[in-house]
């Protein structure tokens, strides 16, 4: 019985915007339940497969945000086979079809076709925001159609998505009467730009905050662009090279010192070493900095321009930047919580990066939280001192990048350095494990990961049972990924209850066999066993003693998807 | 599963490169210009750009004031009657030619880089890159095409998908073809680029939008014009 009225509870819900919270809040009672559907607004589904479009409209009549995400985590690096799956259009087509007053779209690995993209434009009046991450499928003509159709989009951003650029008109789709640009991000495509066209869209956009520019827009029309809007907070600049002598140069300079709002910077793809002198008036302002493109950009240039950096929060750069430029980052740098270091060279033996840097940063910046680091060397010690100097990490991700590397000094394993981690880091949520590795570092992970949410393995450890430490001590594990590692049946078949916890596992180059599988689908009815095989033996091989290339699952509450290519095979 | 560590040749002869990003360009002795490498630019969709031709200088834009004399390559020229142009073997991505550099085997999917990152820090190495062809089983994305230079004994295949544009592809086939040549010649001469369509027909490239060229293009050959 509720001891309030219903308008009451739903307004004191509308105060609990985190979907965790309010997914508890649906299950306290049935009324409870019913009035939190009703005013639901934001939906996030972070697995297309687990559920249809037709449940969630059923559900969530009040729908206006829409998240969903397609593909598994490895799909980044090329180890899911195109046209497995991830297809965006059922779900538009459904949510077309019903009285939905959709939104915001936000897709992350998935596919998306030109035709879903028009109808998405043409189906729902209030449509604000569109958000595509890493997907694929779809052409400049589907940008065109969201331009021309959307009446009052404020959102278009484009995150490394493979585009096939047709040509540069779809900037000029957008109408004269559309002023309403919050957000636009098209660093990820890689033809021509109608410049003209931008430089209107951007003079006739007052309230625009972010802009991320791809290499096709040139630096004297950065420069124009920033003339018309500088109260940008977020910019992500085109081809940054010129003439630092020249004119327009000049010009640059005195656009960006009128940007005093800007508080990320971005882009650099095409970067002179010489113009970032250009930057230095707003550097004390930024808060995220990524320079994670600018191959041309090392020594000098580039620590000055860290140096100048002082309320940095988040930085992504290449390695090139060396232990040196680490350095420079620790002790310039003081309010740093996420840091990004990415490879430059991927097939020279340029140790830019080594234990060193990440220890300076660690003892720099205490506020560090969020790591990923690409190296070729590291040493236990460090990861030992990077725990005690950081106990505040929530993701952590080390990669070195030669695989089964043992520690450089001592040669060992790196059990003890990830055991330090985890044994200090108490909120860890996300964890990438590399190096020599054995079954010693998940009992570690089992032992002390509470909160871990997330974790990749690969290369690693020695038998089943490192499986299963992970399985049994993570009581919140929600993604498991592994490849290349020595588990098997016993480890997968051992609490297949567990696989209901959690939303996927994936497995590849494993010990598990099409045996082991057959028998978890048969257990686990509520769960997804998609082989993915793309050798043409698949059909012709049903000796259950086969290892299984590729394996994923997933919990669903739809049964087995019926979009499945002939290469995965749904047990 | 083993590593098998990719054993990167660097020829002693090999050109500092042709960097868009450092504009402090290498001056090399031994290089002389070539003017006019005849490709047409790349700004299709823009009615102010002219799909003609244009000069090399011209197809860089913002370069040209800080590059006047671009090092770019000269030619020994040895005449070398090695595959006929009416040759009609298609391409295959297991097709291996005579290559300089040894055969890569990496871990597919390692290390973790998003395949978009790596195909974008891949395309901004002009001249830094042993070889220009990407490592990766692809799974099937890659497109393997075999490139010739008129005078040059050797061919390279480069995946075409790794690019762009047509300059993006230039910028790439001079760096790569750069390394093979020696450099006493001290006239210029003009080069164009040409492929081999589905239908054997051999075209001039950049006439096509870059997405269909991509997906008709059976193999390049670089021509030198003479006149």
């Amino acid at each position: 019985m509720n001891y309030f009225l219903d308008e009451v509870l739903e307004h004191v819900f509308d105060f609990i915007t985190s979907n965790r919270d309010r997914n508890s809040v649906s299950l306290v009672c049935k009324s409870w339940y019913k009035i939190e559907r009703y005013s639901r607004q934001r939906v996030f589904i972070g697995n297309c497969y687990s559920i249809s479009p037709e449940r969630l409209i059923n559900r969530f009549p009040g729908l206006k945000s829409l998240t969903l995400k397609g593909k598994p985590h490895f799909a980044d690096f090329n180890l899911v086979p195109d046209d497995w799956g991830g297809f965006v259009c059922p779900w538009i087509e459904a949510l077309a079809k019903s009285r939905i007053g959709l939104e915001e779209l936000r897709l992350k690995r998935m596919v998306v076709s030109d035709e879903s993209l028009g109808l998405l434009s043409k189906s729902f009046v209030n449509f604000k925001s569109l958000v595509l991450v890493s997907c694929e499928g779809f052409t400049t003509d589907g940008l065109a159609s969201i331009a021309a159709n959307c009446r009052f989009l404020r959102e278009l951003d484009l995150q490394e998505n493979e585009v096939d650029d047709h040509r540069g008109h779809w900037l000029s789709c957008f109408p004269e009467s559309c002023t309403s640009l919050v957000s636009l991000n098209f660093a990820c495509l890689k033809g021509e730009i109608n410049l003209g066209a931008l430089e209107r869209l951007v003079a006739r956009s007052p309230n625009l905050k972010s802009l991320k520019l791809n290499p096709a827009v040139p630096l004297d029309i950065l420069q124009k662009l920033l003339m018309r809007a500088p109260q940008l907070v977020d910019l992500g600049t085109g081809s940054y090279v010129h003439d630092p002598s020249s004119e327009v140069y000049n010009k640059l300079k005195s656009a960006i010192q009128r940007c005093k709002s800007i508080r990320s910077l971005s882009g650099f793809l095409e970067v002179a070493p010489r113009c970032m002198s250009a930057i230095y008036p707003i550097c004390g302002n930024l808060t995220f900095l990524n320079l994670s493109y600018a191959q041309g950009l090392h020594g000098n240039k580039l620590t000055k321009l860290i140096q100048h950096c002082r309320k940095l929060q988040r930085l992504w750069i290449l390695d090139c930047i060396g232990d040196k430029g680490l350095g420079v980052v620790a002790s310039s740098c003081k309010e740093l919580q996420e840091l990004r270091v990415f490879p430059s060279d991927l097939f020279g033996a340029n140790y830019a990066v080594t234990e060193e840097g990440l220890v300076l940063i660690s003892a720099g910046c205490p506020k560090l939280n969020s790591l990923l680091y690409f190296c070729r060397q590291m040493t236990n010690a460090a990861l030992i001192t990077v725990a005690k100097n950081c106990p505040n990490f929530i993701r952590f991700r080390l990669c070195i990048i030669e695989p089964k590397k043992p520690d450089s000094v001592t040669n060992q394993p790196f059990d003890e350095g990830f055991g330090a981690i985890v044994q200090s880091c108490k909120g860890l949520k996300r964890l990438s494990l590399s190096g020599l590795l054995t079954d010693q570092v998940f009992l570690y992970i089992g032992m002390y990961a509470e909160q871990l949410e997330m974790l990749s393995i690969a290369f690693a450890g020695d038998s089943d049972k490192g499986m299963l430490y992970v399985l049994n001590g993570c009581k919140k594990l929600r993604k498991l990924e592994i490849r290349d590692s020595p588990f098997g049946n016993a480890a997968l078949l051992e609490d297949v209850g567990k696989y209901e916890t959690m939303r996927s596992l994936w497995m590849s180059s494993c010990k598990v066999t099409l045996g082991g599988c057959k028998t978890l689908a048969e257990k686990m009815p509520s769960l997804s066993v998609e082989i993915i095989d793309e050798s043409e033996q698949m059909e012709f091989s049903l000796d259950d003693r086969q290892k299984v290339d590729k394996m994923y699952l997933y919990r669903t509450l739809v049964g087995h998807r019926k979009d499945a290519p002939a290469f995965v095979w749904i047990l | 599963m083993e590593l098998q560590l990719d054993l990167a040749l660097s020829t002693p002869n090999m050109i500092k490169g042709f960097d868009l990003n450092n504009l402090g360009f290498d001056q090399q002795k031994e290089m002389g210009g070539l003017e006019d490498w005849n490709h047409a630019g790349g700004c299709f969709g823009d009615k102010d750009c002219l799909k003609n031709k244009r000069g090399f200088e011209q197809a860089f834009g913002n370069f040209t004031e800080e590059c006047k004399a671009i090092p770019l390559l000269l030619w020994s020229g040895h005449p070398n009657e090695e595959e006929d142009h009416k040759d009609q073997k298609k391409r295959t991505s297991s097709t291996i030619d005579d290559m300089n550099d040894a055969e890569e085997d990496q871990v597919v999917g390692w290390p973790p880089i998003k395949s978009w990152r790596k195909k974008t820090i891949h395309q901004h190495q002009v001249g830094r890159i042993e070889n220009n062809r990407t490592v990766e089983k692809d799974n099937g994305r890659s497109i393997y095409v075999k490139v010739k230079m008129e005078g040059v004994p050797i061919a390279r295949k480069i995946d075409i998908r790794l690019f762009h544009s047509y300059q993006a592809l230039t910028n790439s086939l001079i760096s790569m073809f750069a390394k093979h040549q020696k450099c006493n010649e001290d006239d210029y001469t003009r080069y164009t680029l040409t492929y081999q369509d589905k239908e054997g027909d051999w075209l001039i490239a950049g006439d096509i939008p870059w997405q269909t060229f991509i997906r008709s293009v059976q193999r390049l050959e670089i021509v030198r014009n003479s006149g």
